[in-house]
């Protein structure tokens, strides 16, 4: 049980770094992304072409890659948030300036996952990769395993997380978009300029994404099909908790991965006692499903949300 | 010279017609009162003003400068503040940062203009840190012209700021504009209320999007309209 909820931590720090982007976007552009997961796998793929291209320097001790990829997560997350910045130019600022609904938006993001995921299909193939080598877990107390890379993944999660917190507390451009989150109109009256609050958000959104994609990556394998499955307990997530909300996205995503990982060891363990044939690994995303339609019932506002 | 000039000016929202053909002067110094009834566009004059809504003819200017057609960022760096009536405070957002917002488009930290704000507003000095959305109606209100204030504007536009307050607060609040206005800012006030009115040098009367009265308050408090406007009829 001990190491379920730690790989539930685990899967939850991942599911943060996309929350907080669907939230921010949910919150500021008034629309939900679908296009999140595939630019999360774009961020993986990315950081694989680099990984790839660049001179093996050797591996960090103990860890399954070196300092290629911190350069590699640094490169994907930046080309990431220009090519969320050229769809918003292209696609999504067109769209908002003719009052487009969020309907529309939304189901344009669809369009952008397709591209997105062709394009990788079209480079890379469909088959699985991986960055490096394969890593044997360590053994801790309690029956818990956790393999070295994922103190990694766990960490960058965490100083992601701390930084986005950071910026919108502090930086002015961080509190304008806060401000403008919380009433755009009068953001508009204050004189702030909303056309940076917008670029802000995607530059933060979709780079948060891509690292995510890149721990996952690390932590699993690289597929085409990765983003997209890994969507669903992002939304999930970010419903649970309540859109707009940087601690609450997190919180959120670690209820989901924890939930997610215990309920399907739990019951796998029943379905084997029972012997019954089921592969309960597939239902992961149902599991999701199921407490966000609990948390809804009880809480339509999310749990941190406020109603408005 | 007149410090706001505003001439011909038509506005309203897409295919609805607000406002036809206003013309106000103020000159610096004044507290000049808008009055008239619910839906005659004295809220749409102010939005038109700031440039949050663009008008459709006519021409505005600041101290000589033409504004029309500006962004409230631009009318903002030229000392020209809105608080709107309602939805005028970020709720999330502390009251420092709420003050802070009304200077986005400048440089510098404003530490000695929020310490004046709050010689005017004192019960906003302990409370520097709360969330301004957990604050009463009347702190929030003080939120909302204070943050007004921030640029220390030449002019500042009220859109009725006693609306939805207790009568004693309501009386707190029209002191203070009145305050604001001593300290040497130009003042263009929405007046719900006839004390909101008394407030003010002049007053131009709204009916249905046009300019049908004004004058000096006292001329107007004796017109059968003005009459008619507070006391019914």
């Amino acid at each position: 049980m001990a190491d379920l909820f730690v790989n539930g931590i685990i899967l939850g720090s991942i599911i943060t770094l996309g929350a907080i982007g669907v939230t921010l976007i949910a919150d500021i552009l008034n629309f939900f992304n679908f296009a999140h997961g595939d630019m999360l796998s774009f961020g993986a793929y990315l950081a694989l072409f680099f990984v790839g291209a660049m001179p093996s320097w050797g591996n960090f001790p103990g860890l399954s890659f070196g300092p290629q990829m911190i350069l590699a997560i640094v490169f994907s997350m930046v080309i990431m948030s220009g090519f969320a910045l050229f769809f918003d130019k292209v696609l999504f600022k067109p769209l908002r300036e003719r009052g487009s609904s969020e309907l529309f938006l939304a189901l344009s993001s669809l369009g952008v996952a397709f591209i997105l995921r062709s394009i990788i299909r079209l480079v890379w193939g469909p088959q699985a990769q991986y960055y490096g080598g394969l890593q044997m877990a360590n053994r801790y107390p309690l029956g818990i395993t956790i393999k070295p890379d994922e103190f990694f993944i766990v960490g960058t999660a965490l100083f992601l997380v701390i930084t986005v917190y950071l910026f919108l507390k502090r930086t002015k451009i961080g509190k304008a978009m806060r401000a403008a989150s919380d009433n755009e109109t009068l953001a508009r009256v204050t004189g702030i300029n909303t056309e940076s609050v917008v670029n802000w958000t995607w530059i933060i959104a979709v780079s948060l994404t891509a690292a995510s994609g890149i721990l996952y990556g690390i932590q699993v394998q690289i597929r085409p099909i990765m983003g997209w499955n890994i969507l669903i307990p992002i939304f999930v997530a970010v419903v649970v908790a309540g859109v707009g909300d940087v601690w609450g996205a997190m919180v959120g995503a670690m209820i989901i991965g924890v939930a997610q990982e215990m309920l399907t060891g739990v019951l796998q363990n029943l379905f084997n006692a029972l012997n019954l044939d089921v592969l309960m690994t597939a239902y992961k995303p149902a599991i999701a499903f199921v407490l966000m339609v609990i948390v809804l019932l009880f809480r339509p506002q999310g749990i941190f949300g406020t109603g408005e | 010279m007149s410090l706001l000039n505003v001439n011909n000016l038509s506005a309203g929202y897409g295919e609805v017609d607000v406002l036809h053909g206003i013309s106000l002067d103020i000159d610096e110094g004044e507290l000049v009162a808008t009055i008239g009834p619910n839906g005659a566009g004295k809220s749409t004059l102010l939005r038109s003003i700031s440039g949050v809504i663009k008008p459709d003819e006519g021409r505005l200017e600041l101290g000589g400068t033409d504004i029309t057609g500006s962004e409230p960022e631009d009318t903002i760096r030229m000392g020209m503040s809105y608080v709107p009536q309602d939805e005028n405070i970020f709720p999330s957002l502390t009251v420092r940062e709420n003050l802070e917002m009304g200077a986005f488009t400048l440089e510098g930290d404003f530490q000695d203009r929020i310490d004046e704000i709050c010689t005017i507003f004192p019960q906003l000095r302990e409370r520097m840190g709360q969330k301004a959305g957990t604050m009463s109606g009347g702190q929030q209100q003080m939120v909302a012209v204070g943050r007004g204030l921030l640029i220390k504007p030449k002019l500042l536009l009220l859109d009725e700021p006693t609306a939805g307050l207790q009568p004693s607060l309501v009386k707190m609040m029209l002191s203070k504009v009145e305050e604001i206005n001593d300290r040497g800012v130009t003042v263009l006030l929405v007046a719900q209320t006839i004390d909101a009115l008394r407030l003010a040098n002049r007053a131009y009367l709204l009916s249905a999007g046009e300019m049908v009265l004004s004058g000096e308050t006292e001329e107007l408090l004796d017109t059968d309209r003005v009459q008619d406007l507070y006391f019914g009829g």
